[in-house]
Protein backbone atom coordinates (compact mmCIF):
# COMPACT_ATOMS: atom_id res chain seq x y z
CA UNK A 1 0.00 0.00 0.00
CA UNK A 2 1.41 3.36 -1.00
CA UNK A 3 0.56 6.81 0.29
CA UNK A 4 1.60 9.82 -1.75
CA UNK A 5 0.70 13.48 -1.73
CA UNK A 6 0.07 15.51 -4.86
CA UNK A 7 -0.97 19.13 -4.64
CA UNK A 8 -2.07 18.66 -1.03
CA UNK A 9 -4.21 15.67 -1.94
CA UNK A 10 -3.25 12.43 -0.18
CA UNK A 11 -3.65 9.42 -2.45
CA UNK A 12 -3.65 5.84 -1.23
CA UNK A 13 -3.06 3.05 -3.73
CA UNK A 14 -2.87 -0.69 -3.09
CA UNK A 15 -0.15 -3.04 -4.15
CA UNK A 16 -0.49 -4.67 -7.54
CA UNK A 17 -3.44 -7.06 -7.69
CA UNK A 18 -4.82 -5.92 -4.36
CA UNK A 19 -7.68 -3.70 -3.17
CA UNK A 20 -8.13 -1.14 -0.44
CA UNK A 21 -10.78 -1.90 2.16
CA UNK A 22 -12.37 0.15 4.94
CA UNK A 23 -14.16 -2.33 7.18
CA UNK A 24 -15.94 0.34 9.20
CA UNK A 25 -17.53 2.05 6.22
CA UNK A 26 -17.75 -1.19 4.21
CA UNK A 27 -15.96 0.29 1.23
CA UNK A 28 -13.65 -1.43 -1.24
CA UNK A 29 -11.74 0.61 -3.79
CA UNK A 30 -8.77 0.58 -6.14
CA UNK A 31 -7.68 4.09 -5.22
CA UNK A 32 -8.57 6.37 -2.35
CA UNK A 33 -8.22 10.11 -1.96
CA UNK A 34 -8.12 10.71 1.77
CA UNK A 35 -10.10 13.45 3.48
CA UNK A 36 -7.82 16.04 5.02
CA UNK A 37 -8.27 14.66 8.54
CA UNK A 38 -8.79 11.02 7.57
CA UNK A 39 -6.26 8.43 8.55
CA UNK A 40 -4.76 5.97 6.10
CA UNK A 41 -4.82 3.40 8.92
CA UNK A 42 -8.57 2.99 8.33
CA UNK A 43 -7.66 1.19 5.11
CA UNK A 44 -6.23 -2.28 4.68
CA UNK A 45 -5.23 -4.26 1.62
CA UNK A 46 -7.30 -7.27 0.58
CA UNK A 47 -7.09 -9.68 -2.34
CA UNK A 48 -9.71 -10.67 -4.91
CA UNK A 49 -11.16 -13.55 -2.94
CA UNK A 50 -11.55 -11.50 0.22
CA UNK A 51 -13.09 -8.72 -1.85
CA UNK A 52 -15.68 -11.13 -3.27
CA UNK A 53 -16.44 -12.55 0.17
CA UNK A 54 -16.94 -9.17 1.76
CA UNK A 55 -19.06 -7.83 -1.10
CA UNK A 56 -21.38 -10.81 -0.83
CA UNK A 57 -21.57 -10.46 2.92
CA UNK A 58 -22.25 -6.74 2.83
CA UNK A 59 -24.78 -7.08 0.05
CA UNK A 60 -26.87 -9.50 2.05
CA UNK A 61 -26.79 -7.10 4.96
CA UNK A 62 -27.86 -4.23 2.73
CA UNK A 63 -31.14 -5.82 1.64
CA UNK A 64 -34.03 -4.06 3.34
CA UNK A 65 -35.75 -6.00 6.05
CA UNK A 66 -39.47 -6.59 6.22
CA UNK A 67 -41.42 -3.89 7.86
CA UNK A 68 -44.92 -3.18 9.02
CA UNK A 69 -44.72 0.37 7.82
CA UNK A 70 -48.10 2.01 7.96
CA UNK A 71 -47.38 3.68 4.65
CA UNK A 72 -46.80 0.51 2.64
CA UNK A 73 -50.51 -0.24 2.40
CA UNK A 74 -51.28 3.37 1.59
CA UNK A 75 -48.93 3.22 -1.35
CA UNK A 76 -50.51 0.06 -2.69
CA UNK A 77 -53.96 1.57 -2.39
CA UNK A 78 -52.76 4.58 -4.36
CA UNK A 79 -51.46 2.31 -7.06
CA UNK A 80 -54.54 0.12 -7.17
CA UNK A 81 -52.55 -2.93 -6.16
CA UNK A 82 -55.03 -5.48 -4.90
CA UNK A 83 -52.74 -8.30 -3.88
CA UNK B 1 -101.08 31.86 -91.18
CA UNK B 2 -100.24 29.21 -88.55
CA UNK B 3 -97.52 26.75 -89.43
CA UNK B 4 -97.57 23.19 -88.15
CA UNK B 5 -94.61 20.93 -87.49
CA UNK B 6 -94.93 17.16 -87.53
CA UNK B 7 -93.02 15.49 -84.71
CA UNK B 8 -92.83 12.07 -83.20
CA UNK B 9 -95.16 12.32 -80.18
CA UNK B 10 -93.36 9.67 -78.15
CA UNK B 11 -89.98 11.19 -78.82
CA UNK B 12 -91.29 14.63 -77.90
CA UNK B 13 -92.68 13.36 -74.61
CA UNK B 14 -89.42 11.59 -73.85
CA UNK B 15 -87.43 14.74 -74.56
CA UNK B 16 -89.69 16.87 -72.39
CA UNK B 17 -89.38 14.34 -69.57
CA UNK B 18 -85.61 14.62 -69.72
CA UNK B 19 -85.85 18.38 -69.38
CA UNK B 20 -88.45 18.15 -66.61
CA UNK B 21 -86.40 15.62 -64.67
CA UNK B 22 -83.40 17.92 -64.86
CA UNK B 23 -85.43 20.87 -63.62
CA UNK B 24 -86.94 18.83 -60.80
CA UNK B 25 -83.51 17.58 -59.66
CA UNK B 26 -82.06 21.05 -59.62
CA UNK B 27 -85.02 22.52 -57.88
CA UNK B 28 -85.37 19.78 -55.34
CA UNK B 29 -88.96 18.98 -56.23
CA UNK B 30 -90.89 15.97 -57.46
CA UNK B 31 -93.92 17.84 -58.82
CA UNK B 32 -95.27 17.22 -62.26
CA UNK B 33 -94.19 20.04 -64.52
CA UNK B 34 -96.31 20.91 -67.44
CA UNK B 35 -94.82 22.46 -70.54
CA UNK B 36 -94.09 25.30 -70.85
CA UNK B 37 -95.44 27.28 -67.91
CA UNK B 38 -94.80 24.70 -65.22
CA UNK B 39 -91.24 24.28 -66.34
CA UNK B 40 -90.74 27.99 -66.64
CA UNK B 41 -91.96 28.57 -63.13
CA UNK B 42 -89.83 25.75 -61.76
CA UNK B 43 -86.71 27.08 -63.47
CA UNK B 44 -87.32 30.55 -62.13
CA UNK B 45 -87.70 29.12 -58.62
CA UNK B 46 -84.30 27.48 -58.64
CA UNK B 47 -82.04 29.42 -56.25
CA UNK B 48 -78.42 29.70 -57.25
CA UNK B 49 -75.62 29.94 -54.72
CA UNK B 50 -77.84 28.37 -52.07
CA UNK B 51 -76.09 28.02 -48.68
CA UNK B 52 -76.97 25.10 -46.50
CA UNK B 53 -77.67 25.90 -42.87
CA UNK B 54 -74.53 26.01 -40.75
CA UNK B 55 -73.95 23.69 -37.87
CA UNK B 56 -71.44 23.65 -35.01
CA UNK B 57 -70.41 20.41 -33.42
CA UNK B 58 -68.47 19.53 -30.26
CA UNK B 59 -66.74 16.19 -29.86
CA UNK B 60 -64.76 14.56 -27.07
CA UNK B 61 -61.66 12.50 -27.73
CA UNK B 62 -61.10 9.85 -25.05
CA UNK B 63 -58.63 7.57 -26.73
CA UNK B 64 -56.14 7.45 -29.55
CA UNK B 65 -57.51 6.78 -33.04
CA UNK B 66 -59.41 8.52 -35.85
CA UNK B 67 -62.60 10.42 -35.23
CA UNK B 68 -64.81 11.55 -38.14
CA UNK B 69 -66.92 14.62 -37.79
CA UNK B 70 -69.75 14.93 -40.31
CA UNK B 71 -72.56 17.45 -40.47
CA UNK B 72 -76.20 16.44 -40.21
CA UNK B 73 -77.99 15.95 -43.53
CA UNK B 74 -78.61 19.16 -45.37
CA UNK B 75 -76.19 21.15 -43.21
CA UNK B 76 -72.59 22.28 -43.37
CA UNK B 77 -70.05 22.40 -40.58
CA UNK B 78 -69.02 25.89 -39.63
CA UNK B 79 -67.13 25.05 -36.43
CA UNK B 80 -65.84 21.93 -34.70
CA UNK B 81 -64.78 22.07 -31.04
CA UNK B 82 -62.58 19.20 -29.81
CA UNK B 83 -62.24 18.32 -26.12
CA UNK B 84 -59.42 15.92 -25.35
CA UNK B 85 -59.80 13.68 -22.32
CA UNK B 86 -57.42 10.83 -22.95
CA UNK B 87 -56.70 8.93 -19.75
CA UNK B 88 -53.00 8.73 -19.02
CA UNK B 89 -51.72 5.17 -18.91
CA UNK B 90 -48.41 5.99 -17.29
CA UNK B 91 -45.15 6.10 -19.09
CA UNK B 92 -42.06 8.12 -18.78
CA UNK B 93 -43.13 11.39 -20.32
CA UNK B 94 -42.97 14.64 -18.40
CA UNK B 95 -46.75 14.78 -18.35
CA UNK B 96 -47.08 11.57 -16.37
CA UNK B 97 -46.53 13.06 -12.97
CA UNK B 98 -48.28 12.11 -9.78
CA UNK B 99 -48.15 14.85 -7.19
CA UNK B 100 -48.76 13.92 -3.60
CA UNK B 101 -48.99 15.92 -0.42
CA UNK B 102 -47.67 13.47 2.06
CA UNK B 103 -45.92 13.43 5.39
CA UNK B 104 -43.63 10.43 5.04
CA UNK B 105 -42.71 7.97 2.34
CA UNK B 106 -41.45 4.95 4.24
CA UNK B 107 -42.11 1.82 2.18
CA UNK B 108 -44.67 3.79 0.21
CA UNK B 109 -44.40 1.96 -3.10
CA UNK B 110 -42.02 -0.73 -2.02
CA UNK B 111 -42.07 -3.79 -4.30
CA UNK B 112 -44.77 -2.41 -6.59
CA UNK B 113 -42.78 -3.63 -9.59
CA UNK B 114 -44.74 -1.69 -12.22
CA UNK B 115 -45.86 1.74 -11.14
CA UNK B 116 -48.68 3.45 -12.99
CA UNK B 117 -46.77 6.70 -12.82
CA UNK B 118 -43.03 6.79 -13.34
CA UNK B 119 -42.39 10.36 -12.25
CA UNK B 120 -43.21 11.75 -8.80
CA UNK B 121 -43.26 15.18 -7.28
CA UNK B 122 -43.77 15.39 -3.53
CA UNK B 123 -44.87 18.41 -1.59
CA UNK B 124 -44.31 17.23 1.91
CA UNK B 125 -45.87 18.11 5.24
CA UNK B 126 -43.91 16.02 7.71
CA UNK B 127 -44.98 15.43 11.26
CA UNK B 128 -41.53 15.42 12.68
CA UNK B 129 -38.06 16.81 12.39
CA UNK B 130 -37.02 13.68 10.49
CA UNK B 131 -38.60 12.92 7.16
CA UNK B 132 -38.50 9.22 6.56
CA UNK B 133 -38.40 7.93 3.01
CA UNK B 134 -36.50 4.72 3.51
CA UNK B 135 -37.33 1.98 1.00
CA UNK B 136 -40.04 4.20 -0.53
CA UNK B 137 -39.28 3.07 -4.06
CA UNK B 138 -37.38 -0.14 -3.39
CA UNK B 139 -38.18 -2.76 -6.00
CA UNK B 140 -40.11 -0.37 -8.28
CA UNK B 141 -39.59 0.97 -11.79
CA UNK B 142 -39.79 4.64 -10.82
CA UNK B 143 -37.88 6.99 -13.12
CA UNK B 144 -37.82 10.34 -11.38
CA UNK B 145 -38.49 11.68 -7.91
CA UNK B 146 -38.53 15.32 -6.88
CA UNK B 147 -39.24 16.62 -3.41
CA UNK B 148 -40.18 20.18 -2.59
CA UNK B 149 -40.84 22.25 0.44
CA UNK B 150 -40.18 19.99 3.38
CA UNK B 151 -40.09 21.39 6.88
CA UNK B 152 -37.88 18.57 8.10
CA UNK B 153 -34.20 19.11 8.19
CA UNK B 154 -33.22 15.47 8.56
CA UNK B 155 -33.96 12.89 5.89
CA UNK B 156 -33.72 9.14 6.15
CA UNK B 157 -33.13 7.83 2.63
CA UNK B 158 -31.82 4.36 3.45
CA UNK B 159 -32.44 1.85 0.66
CA UNK B 160 -34.62 4.38 -1.11
CA UNK B 161 -34.30 2.71 -4.51
CA UNK B 162 -32.99 -0.67 -3.41
CA UNK B 163 -33.40 -3.37 -6.03
CA UNK B 164 -31.60 -6.67 -6.50
CA UNK B 165 -32.23 -6.54 -10.23
CA UNK B 166 -31.33 -2.91 -10.82
CA UNK B 167 -33.77 -0.05 -11.15
CA UNK B 168 -34.67 2.67 -13.64
CA UNK B 169 -34.34 5.81 -11.57
CA UNK B 170 -32.86 8.57 -13.72
CA UNK B 171 -33.57 11.74 -11.75
CA UNK B 172 -33.53 12.33 -8.02
CA UNK B 173 -33.93 15.96 -7.03
CA UNK B 174 -34.33 17.20 -3.48
CA UNK B 175 -32.54 20.48 -4.07
CA UNK B 176 -35.71 22.46 -3.33
CA UNK B 177 -36.26 20.72 -0.01
CA UNK B 178 -35.16 22.06 3.36
CA UNK B 179 -32.98 19.08 4.14
CA UNK B 180 -29.73 19.93 5.84
CA UNK B 181 -28.94 16.54 7.28
CA UNK B 182 -28.94 13.62 4.87
CA UNK B 183 -27.03 10.48 5.67
CA UNK B 184 -26.61 7.22 3.83
CA UNK B 185 -28.84 8.05 0.87
CA UNK B 186 -29.62 4.73 -0.80
CA UNK B 187 -28.56 4.49 -4.43
CA UNK B 188 -27.88 0.77 -4.51
CA UNK B 189 -28.01 -0.58 -8.07
CA UNK B 190 -29.01 2.80 -9.53
CA UNK B 191 -27.20 2.19 -12.80
CA UNK B 192 -29.50 4.51 -14.79
CA UNK B 193 -29.12 7.48 -12.51
CA UNK B 194 -28.20 10.60 -14.48
CA UNK B 195 -29.32 13.59 -12.45
CA UNK B 196 -28.90 13.97 -8.73
CA UNK B 197 -29.57 17.20 -6.87
CA UNK B 198 -29.20 17.84 -3.16
CA UNK B 199 -29.34 21.07 -1.20
CA UNK B 200 -25.96 22.64 -0.70
CA UNK B 201 -23.92 21.05 2.13
CA UNK B 202 -26.75 18.77 3.16
CA UNK B 203 -25.05 15.37 3.05
CA UNK B 204 -23.41 14.53 6.33
CA UNK B 205 -22.35 10.90 6.03
CA UNK B 206 -21.57 8.14 3.57
CA UNK B 207 -22.71 8.85 0.06
CA UNK B 208 -22.53 5.79 -2.19
CA UNK B 209 -22.95 6.34 -5.91
CA UNK B 210 -20.47 3.70 -7.03
CA UNK B 211 -23.08 1.89 -9.11
CA UNK B 212 -24.09 4.98 -11.08
CA UNK B 213 -21.80 5.47 -14.07
CA UNK B 214 -24.03 7.86 -16.00
CA UNK B 215 -24.09 10.88 -13.73
CA UNK B 216 -24.08 14.16 -15.61
CA UNK B 217 -21.28 16.67 -15.13
CA UNK B 218 -23.75 19.04 -13.47
CA UNK B 219 -24.81 16.35 -11.06
CA UNK B 220 -21.23 15.53 -10.16
CA UNK B 221 -20.58 19.15 -9.29
CA UNK B 222 -23.83 19.37 -7.35
CA UNK B 223 -22.83 16.29 -5.37
CA UNK B 224 -19.51 17.85 -4.46
CA UNK B 225 -21.26 21.04 -3.41
CA UNK B 226 -23.76 19.07 -1.35
CA UNK B 227 -21.14 17.47 0.87
CA UNK B 228 -21.13 19.06 4.28
CA UNK B 229 -17.80 20.41 5.47
CA UNK B 230 -16.65 17.88 8.06
CA UNK B 231 -13.54 19.74 9.09
CA UNK B 232 -13.03 19.11 12.78
CA UNK B 233 -15.35 16.09 12.68
CA UNK B 234 -14.86 12.48 11.75
CA UNK B 235 -14.28 12.12 8.04
CA UNK B 236 -16.84 10.32 5.92
CA UNK B 237 -16.65 8.53 2.57
CA UNK B 238 -18.10 9.26 -0.82
CA UNK B 239 -18.02 6.44 -3.35
CA UNK B 240 -18.27 7.18 -7.04
CA UNK B 241 -18.29 4.84 -9.99
CA UNK B 242 -14.88 4.37 -11.62
CA UNK B 243 -16.04 6.13 -14.79
CA UNK B 244 -17.23 9.12 -12.79
CA UNK B 245 -14.15 9.22 -10.62
CA UNK B 246 -11.91 9.24 -13.70
CA UNK B 247 -13.68 12.37 -14.95
CA UNK B 248 -13.09 14.40 -11.82
CA UNK B 249 -10.70 17.28 -12.12
CA UNK B 250 -7.98 17.83 -9.60
CA UNK B 251 -9.91 20.86 -8.36
CA UNK B 252 -12.98 18.71 -7.73
CA UNK B 253 -11.00 16.06 -5.89
CA UNK B 254 -9.39 18.77 -3.82
CA UNK B 255 -12.82 20.26 -3.03
CA UNK B 256 -13.96 16.87 -1.75
CA UNK B 257 -10.94 16.07 0.39
CA UNK B 258 -10.61 19.58 1.78
CA UNK B 259 -14.09 19.12 3.31
CA UNK B 260 -12.69 16.06 5.06
CA UNK B 261 -14.44 13.59 2.80
CA UNK B 262 -12.55 10.55 1.56
CA UNK B 263 -13.17 9.75 -2.09
CA UNK B 264 -13.15 6.03 -2.82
Amino acid sequence: MKLETKNNIRILTPSEGMWLCNMTDRVISDKVYLGKNASETEWVEIDDSEKARLETLWESDTEPSETDSEYAEAGKILMGVTE
Amino acid sequence: MTEYVVVDKNQLEADLTIVADSIRAKGGTTEKLDFPLGMKSAVESIQTGITKPEQEKTIEITENGTTEVTPDEGKVLSKVTVNTNVESGGGSGESDVLTLNINALTDLFRDVATLEYKNYVFYTFPRSETFNMSRAFAGTDVESVKIFGTVSRTANMANLFYSDLGNKIRVFDVSESMFTNISNPGFYNCSSLEEVRFPRESIVANLQLNQSPMLSAESIQNIIDSLKDLTGSTSSTIRLHYDVKDKLTEAQISAITSKNWTLA
